[in-house]
């Protein structure tokens, strides 16, 4: 029997892995626990890479660049894992969505990414970063797959209160919905993406169309609501990571300065060495956000916005069963985004911030993102298992990488010599 | 000017130390959380009685801001009834 193989990201904790969160500030730290998600894998039978594939700074990065050295692929880099997916030394990835990495890798990659319901999967055992919205995702390579991994790994757990109970997954049941499956697009949305992206879309939508679903061009304003969605979930992603990480301060794990004076001084000193500058800009921000100086509303008007966005997709909701939307605004990472993370990671995150936002299921599919209603999980695998395997053939699929073409975006001495002066976590080479 | 001072003062809070690359980037990064948050003006926020759309500075008038009236706010103490304290009003 062929025994199924699993990588997890360095976000959801591993018993005794080393490189947690590709942070310098947990340089050292050996988890004494491992993650439910992990833990219910292993007692289906699945075997567990006992290395954890970069994730980028508590994946807040596009696609973890600054965890690794990305590999270039048919002109784009891709996430670490995702290369073990497509060569099948692994059937599936477990990664943490925190910021839209995975689905964002995926798409660039060709894989099929399911970020399920929040409060499907617990977050016993992960590194927390937006505790409202951080979700367990997996990513294989077709939507069977990730189900037959979901289905292992979902349910409720006692250790995280979020989570609730669900049917199981399974990417042949779809809910029991035996109407036309009702898809809603909107041409307004896919403006900003490049051309290969609005290729995709379009193709995705001829493929949709071919399996007999309905396509139904929305009529609100989809623009304004991602708009408004991304402002917000950018807010509260900082002013949430701004809470979860004031944890990080060299007192009982992880590293500490090698010198300081004093209580305060060894805070300021771990931590100023510890986070990368993104991490840096992200807390500051956070920070700002939740305090009273903040005259622009801060927190306060994000949460409230987030209710606003809530209130517009159930309406969204009401006369069409899936949303489709890109996953990226550009189809290839390149030099010009993966080099200037600090800017781009929360400009990328503008298909992606949606779902995060609302806790909605996503599977990302032929590079598009298919969103459906809470615990509308099955439906939407079910949905991306047509997409797969019966795709018709005048579409065009994305063309998988070749291991020929593969390029480190950074040689080992360079990666030794940015390691030491950015604060980040030393790549292996 | 305004940002760089408010990316410092923040620093002090956050327990960090900067250089001034890493300054540059994170007075970069809330310039552009500042445009999108005015992305929010346009949500139009209603009360939880349905009576009419208010500013949502507007929602909390019953509080003071602690800035703005210190006083006033550390004055303000709970209802009590007998050994209990009665729940205040909450949006």
């Amino acid at each position: 029997m062929n025994t199924k193989k699993i990588a997890v990201s360095s976000m959801i904790l591993l018993q005794g892995a080393e490189g947690v969160a590709d942070s310098r500030i947990l340089g050292g730290f050996h988890s004494m626990i491992e993650s439910e998600a992990v833990a219910r894998a292993r007692a289906a039978g699945y075997e567990v890479y006992d290395r954890y594939c970069h994730t980028g700074e508590f994946g807040l990065d596009v696609i973890g660049e600054s965890g690794f050295a990305p590999a270039l692929c048919n002109g784009s880099y891709l996430p670490d894992g995702t290369e073990k997916v497509l060569s099948g030394e692994i059937d599936a990835l477990l990664s943490l969505d925190v910021n839209g990495s995975p689905r964002r890798g995926a798409a660039t990659a060709g894989l099929v990414n399911m970020k399920p319901t929040y409060g499907t999967v617990s977050r016993y055992g992960v590194v927390p970063i937006a505790s409202s919205a951080d979700t367990v995702t997996v990513t294989a390579m077709t939507a069977s797959k990730c189900s037959e991994l979901l289905s292992v790994i979902s349910g409720r757990d006692e250790k995280d209160p979020t989570t609730v109970e669900i049917a199981p997954c399974n990417a042949k049941n779809n809910g029991g919905n035996s109407r036309v499956l009702r898809i809603g697009i909107c041409n307004d949305a896919v403006k900003t993406a490049d051309s290969t992206v609005i290729e995709r879309y379009n193709d995705t939508v001829s493929l949709l169309t071919a399996v007999g679903a309905e396509i139904i061009a929305q009529s609100l304003d989809i623009q304004n609501i991602l708009t408004v969605a991304h402002a917000a979930w950018n807010t509260v992603l900082c002013a949430e990571a701004r809470g979860n990480l004031s944890r990080y301060d060299g007192v009982r794990y992880g590293s500490r300065a090698s010198r300081y004076e004093d209580l305060n001084e060894m805070y300021l000193r771990t931590r100023s060495e510890g986070f990368g500058a993104l991490t840096k800009s992200v807390l500051l921000y956070g920070s700002y956000a939740l305090s009273p100086d903040c005259k622009s509303g801060g927190f306060f008007k994000a949460a409230q916005a987030r209710e606003w966005v809530k209130a517009q997709v159930k309406s969204l909701f009401e006369n069409t069963d899936v949303i489709l939307l890109p996953a990226c605004s550009v189809a290839n990472y390149t030099d010009d985004v993966i080099k200037k993370r600090e800017i781009t990671a929360f400009s990328e995150n503008f298909y992606t911030a949606l779902p995060s936002l609302c806790g909605l299921p996503t599977v990302t599919v032929n590079g598009v993102q298919l969103i459906g209603k809470p615990f509308s999980d099955n439906l939407l695998l079910s949905v991306a298992n047509q997409i797969t395997d019966g795709q018709a053939s005048a579409c065009r699929r994305i063309v998988l990488p070749s291991t020929r073409d593969i390029r480190l975006c950074r040689s080992p001495a360079e990666l030794r010599s940015s390691s030491s002066s950015d604060g980040q976590t030393p790549t292996a080479t | 000017m305004k940002l760089v001072k408010t990316v410092k003062n923040q620093e002090a809070q956050c327990k960090l130390s900067l250089t001034e690359s890493e300054r540059e980037s994170a007075t970069a990064f809330f310039m552009a959380r500042e445009i999108e948050q005015k992305a929010l003006d346009t949500v139009i926020l209603t009360k939880t009685d349905g009576t009419a759309s208010v500013p949502y500075a507007a929602l909390r008038e019953d509080i003071p801001a602690p800035k703005a009236d210190r006083k006033a706010f550390l004055d303000i103490s709970p209802d009590t009834d007998g050994a209990f304290v009665k729940v205040p009003r909450t949006l």
